[in-house]
């Protein structure tokens, strides 16, 4: 599927009444830039446009609407139409607002209706890309750019599900269950109330896994956030005690020497561990004791040569040893005796023992024992060390905060309250985490989610066992099983590709500030640092949002608001080389200061199939403005200029708009 | 028969499951079984063994598989020692031997063995908490504080003078 933006009509809003059509020529261009100088009422346009794809603003409160009615006007209503082409074929979306009601409707027209109609209805087949999830991907937002790799967030990972319809999995699934509680709630069952009771134990055990699902992705991300923050302080204590030189110096030594002190520590205490898990090193006692017994044994001569298996075996025969005829007595005498000697396994593992003893403690009883003192002192040794050297890293600091410096103060404070936050959030992610012990196996109302899946499992399975759907219930279980997997193995392959694709376009947009995105996780990762600038971030998204549009089977335009402002001149070039490669169709709400180093290379790298229009309020402000329209391509309205041409575009001064 | 660790010993060490160089829940269970021995306090869970304790396992992890006939030997020790047995009576020394130890049991320890160890463990986990107090934190803290109450135990046991 083709959609490509034609333009839209905009009456009785905030932003000046105009009618915009991006064609020239009977046909939509590649490239359309839309200047309008600061409180032109873009932001407004974009929002009606927004509101216009997705239908949304029949819901929005009387407030929000009213808000949108023109500055000083006691006009009714607002009418705003948007016009797009689906595979060649125009759809009309008209928004209208009721300012007098606090009321948005709306109405359609498209070739397969055969009118107008009365709603939001625009074609099912490009329905489900109107959504507002949807939409942020190609009516470019600058807050998601920043979203896009932000760690914590999602966006990028919940931007390719939503182009790929991953959530079709899911949707799946949530049918399959509905069909497996109706069936369940459908049959009487054994007792109508033993199943309400297991029904209502699966709905305890069920809410507690979801809460606890909702609170472990609030810690992590919250525990997240405040890593991010105390790094971010950290850096910022580090860069301030690197202002002055010697400091640098000193707090890089003290970093490194506390680095290996704690390397130390660790060491020591693996070693400590290893020795004590040898009885015989935990204390002289023991391994005495332990000697004891070997030289007990050796002086019982244990264990002996004759074992219990001798009499067991004696027993069967006719004679005794002795020559005596066994009876029934005296074979029960044997029995009863043979009870004192040691079996033959027995008497191997006596043997085993007694080897043992001999190799670990030998002669010298003590050693083992010294030698985990000695692992202790050296461990002793390490912690000192390791608090010394902690010591001359917080000197390192406090020097600054001597000299005056209550930010380093401020900053340590802070730093340490989100230190000890994200302390306590691992604490909890590790009880959710955990293995489930005995007891939380079977409590509901456990923070441990693998207890809480496994419960649910079992309260399933009962409820399907009293309810006769069991053999629907390990349907359903095997069909989830798949449907995860495929949505797994259909992400992971789709991030990859898109990854791909992605590093390819950005080393040739960003050779002069190179980088690379080394993982899409949630959001996008770059190689080598946490954050990125300003323009590699836009440069980032661009190429990420681009790519992942142009991955799918459909075309979409890229509509952007500001493409090149907070970019410096070098990156400016190099995006607009590289958007008409990006995309078919690029609609840019520009400034007057974003067009050097950006329309030009844009015009070429678009094979100059450009549409420039240019749209200002009409007030007494742009008096000075009005003068110099040129002949032809003008519209004006009551409250609004437009004008079209290239040559008007780039000679186009808002410093003329005169200021009040 | 499974070795099994009182539940709220498990609680007790959270802070320290999983984290370096504590590489299996065994270690705990051994540290209090030690302690255990050290103290002659043989206990149980207040609320019974099947509420009370969970499995651990029926074998000695691979950490402890070389020096485990050296913990039976411990073991072994403090029973007689427990019971006044000394290491030359000949027919109660064969008679403890017969009681603890069983080599077709993966730990080698009979049902007998096993269930005494745990109750070692038991009294351990009592002793560490009312010396100790708070859950240790931090591993290198832990058997630094460990050693000198050990040490303490086996100083304050007629047992092992």
């Amino acid at each position: 599927m083709q959609i490509r933006l034609v333009g839209w009509e905009s009456r009785g809003f905030r932003c000046p009444d105009i009618e915009v059509d991006l064609r020239e020529g009977g046909r939509v261009p590649k490239v359309s830039l839309v200047q309008m100088p600061n409180g032109t009422g873009k932001t407004t346009t974009l929002n009606l446009l927004r509101a216009a794809l997705t239908g949304h603003a029949s819901s929005w409160e009387p407030e929000r609407i009213r808000k949108y009615r023109k500055q000083g006007s006691s006009a009714s209503r607002g009418e705003f139409k948007a016009v797009l082409l689906v595979d060649g074929n125009e759809v009309t979306i008209e928004l209208l607002f009721d300012y007098e009601n606090g009321e948005a409707s709306y109405r359609t027209s498209h070739q397969r209706a055969g009118g107008l109609l009365r709603g939001w209805k625009p074609p099912s087949e490009v329905r489900k890309f109107l959504t507002d999830q949807f939409i942020r991907l190609f009516l470019f937002d600058g807050e998601l750019a920043e979203k896009l790799l932000e760690s914590g967030e999602h966006e990028a990972e919940k931007a390719i599900d939503a182009l790929f319809q991953l959530y079709i999995f899911d949707s799946v699934v949530r049918k399959a269950e509905e069909r497996w509680k109706r069936q369940t709630k459908e049959k009487t069952g054994k007792t109508a109330q033993a199943r309400t009771l297991r029904q209502n134990k699966l709905d305890e055990i069920d809410e507690q896994l979801q809460k606890m699902k909702a609170a472990r992705e609030e810690a992590e991300q919250e525990k997240e956030r405040r890593d991010r923050e105390a790094s971010k302080l950290q850096a910022e204590i580090n860069e301030r005690i690197d202002r002055v030189g010697q400091l640098r110096e000193e707090r890089k030594k003290a970093e490194a020497e506390r680095d290996e002190a704690q390397e130390k520590v660790s060491s020591q205490t693996q070693e400590l561990l290893a020795c004590l898990r040898s009885p015989e090193g935990m204390h002289k006692a023991f391994s005495s004791a332990i000697a004891n017994l070997k030289g007990g044994m050796d002086t019982l001569k244990l264990p002996s040569n004759t074992t219990k298996q001798f009499f067991l075996e004696l027993v069967e025969q006719e004679e005794c040893i002795c020559g005596s005829e066994l009876d029934e007595e005296s074979r029960q005498t044997i029995l009863d005796k043979s009870e004192e000697f040691l079996g033959a396994d027995t008497s191997g593992f006596v043997n085993t023992l007694k080897n043992d003893i001999g190799k670990y403690i030998g002669d010298e009883p003590n050693a083992p024992f010294q030698e985990a003192e000695e692992q202790a002192s050296a461990l002793t040794e390490a912690m000192d060390a390791r608090a010394s050297a902690e010591s001359s890293l917080r000197a390192v600091h406090q020097q600054l905060v001597d000299k005056g410096d209550e930010r380093i103060k401020e900053w340590e404070s802070e730093k340490e309250k989100h230190e000890k936050k994200a302390e306590q959030l691992e604490g909890l992610l590790k009880k959710i985490d955990s293995s489930p012990s005995p007891e939380e196996a079977g409590n509901p109302k456990t923070l441990c989610l693998k207890a809480l899946r496994d419960q649910k499992q079992e309260a399933e399975k009962d409820l399907s066992e009293i309810a006769g759907t069991l053999k629907l219930r390990k349907q359903i279980d095997i069909l989830k099983g798949i449907l995860e997997q495929a949505q797994q193995d259909a992400r992971s392959q789709l991030k990859g590709d898109i990854l791909e694709e992605c590093r390819t376009k950005l080393s040739e947009i960003l050779s002069f500030s190179p980088v690379e995105i080394s993982e899409i996780s949630g959001s996008l990762r770059l190689k080598g640092q946490d954050g990125a600038s300003v323009g590699q971030t836009l440069a980032v998204a661009y190429t990420f949002l681009t790519t992942l549009l142009g991955e799918g089977q459909h075309q979409f335009p890229l509509i952007v608001d500001s493409p090149a402002n907070p970019i410096d001149k070098t990156v400016r070039r190099e995006i607009a080389g590289v958007i008409p490669k990006l995309t078919d169709q690029f609609v840019a709400f520009t400034i007057s200061t974003e067009r050097p180093g950006f329309t030009d290379h844009l015009h070429r790298a678009a094979d100059a199939d450009v549409r420039y229009l240019t749209l200002f309020r009409k007030n007494a402000n742009t008096r000075p403005l009005v003068s110099e329209l040129p002949g032809d391509g003008v519209q004006q309205t009551s409250d609004g200029i437009l004008v079209e041409g290239r040559s008007y575009f780039e000679q186009f001064d808002d410093k003329k708009i005169e200021v009040e | 028969m499974y070795f099994r660790m009182r539940r709220d010993a498990r609680n007790w060490f959270d802070n320290l499951e999983g984290e370096e160089p504590f590489d299996t829940a065994f270690d705990f269970y051994y540290l209090c079984a030690v302690a255990g021995i050290a103290s002659g306090k043989r206990t149980g869970p207040p609320e019974g063994w099947s509420k009370g304790a969970g499995d651990l396992v029926d074998y000695f992890p691979k950490q402890y598989k070389s020096r485990s006939s050296m913990v039976i030997g411990l073991l072994l020790s403090a029973e007689l020692a427990r019971l006044g047995i000394e290491a030359t009576e000949k027919e109660e020394v064969e008679a403890k031997l017969n009681n603890i130890i069983a080599p077709n049991s993966p730990s080698n320890l009979s049902d007998a063995g096993v269930h005494r160890l745990n109750e070692y463990a038991s009294g351990g986990y009592e002793l560490l908490v009312e010396k100790l107090g708070r859950k240790p934190k931090f591993s290198e803290d832990f058997l630094l504080a460990f050693r000198e109450e050990l040490a303490s135990a086996v100083e304050e046991n007629a047992t092992w003078q």
